[in-house]
């Protein structure tokens, strides 16, 4: 097993989520409780938050002629589209990952979450999520998948 | 609805501020964390009903934590 290289372990009520700051290329941070979906192949952050990281490429997808950036994706209900971008550092606790792959999507207000830690930052990761007890623990480990 | 004016606000619990700020999207600057550097205290700096009003709002600052201060409305299917 690989051994892991920093650890946070925090309970969660409903959801699995865990306070992340994310660092943008303009040095601005953003922090959120992000909602933790193993099965998203990337991180996601709203459009707008994007833009205010420094990521001005993220505020829009044009149909017609898209960046070369631009992701097409499927969910559980419909095609979509976002831009991909490489956020400079996460951190969450003492855990740090650089240049992680976010969509910038904006996933309805009324889901109460805009803001998902996938594959893309969970690859770096050994992940135990108890239901029963309501706890998490997030290992970083040294050699990705 | 939006600045909180120009005093500086008290620092807040987490729990503090989901009831203050019922149903509402906030920013806050922490200003206390737990071992896990997970925030367990705040000062809400702005809040708004839609989240990219707030986002707009919080555009000045260099570091902000923001998220949903309310019960979800409806079940997730993510």
């Amino acid at each position: 097993m690989i051994p892991p290289t920093a650890a946070v372990e925090t309970p969660f009520a409903k959801y699995p989520t865990v306070f992340s700051v994310l660092r943008g290329r303009n040095g601005a941070a953003r922090e959120y409780p992000a909602l933790i979906i193993p099965t998203s192949d990337y991180c996601v952050l709203p459009k707008v938050d994007a833009f205010n990281l420094g990521y001005p490429e993220a505020a829009s997808v044009d149909e017609r002629t898209p960046l070369p950036n631009t992701l097409t994706f499927a969910s559980f209900n419909a095609y979509g589209r976002g831009t991909l971008i490489k956020i400079e550092r996460v951190d969450i606790g003492s855990i740090s990952v650089e240049n992680v792959e976010f969509v910038a999507f904006d996933i309805f207000q009324t889901a109460g979450y805009d803001v998902v830690l996938g594959r893309s930052l969970l690859r770096h990761m050994r992940l135990e999520l108890d239901f029963a007890a309501g706890r998490l623990r997030m290992e970083k480990v040294t050699a990705p998948r | 609805m939006g600045s909180t004016g120009g005093a500086k606000p008290e620092a807040l619990t987490i729990p503090e501020i989901l009831e203050k700020c019922k149903d509402r999207w906030v920013a806050i600057e922490v200003t206390e964390r737990d071992g896990n550097s997970q925030p367990v205290k705040g000062r809400v700096v702005e809040q708004e009903v839609d989240r990219y009003t707030l986002a707009e709002k919080t555009a000045k600052y260099g570091e902000v934590c923001i998220f949903y201060a309310g019960e979800l409305q409806f079940r997730l299917l993510l």
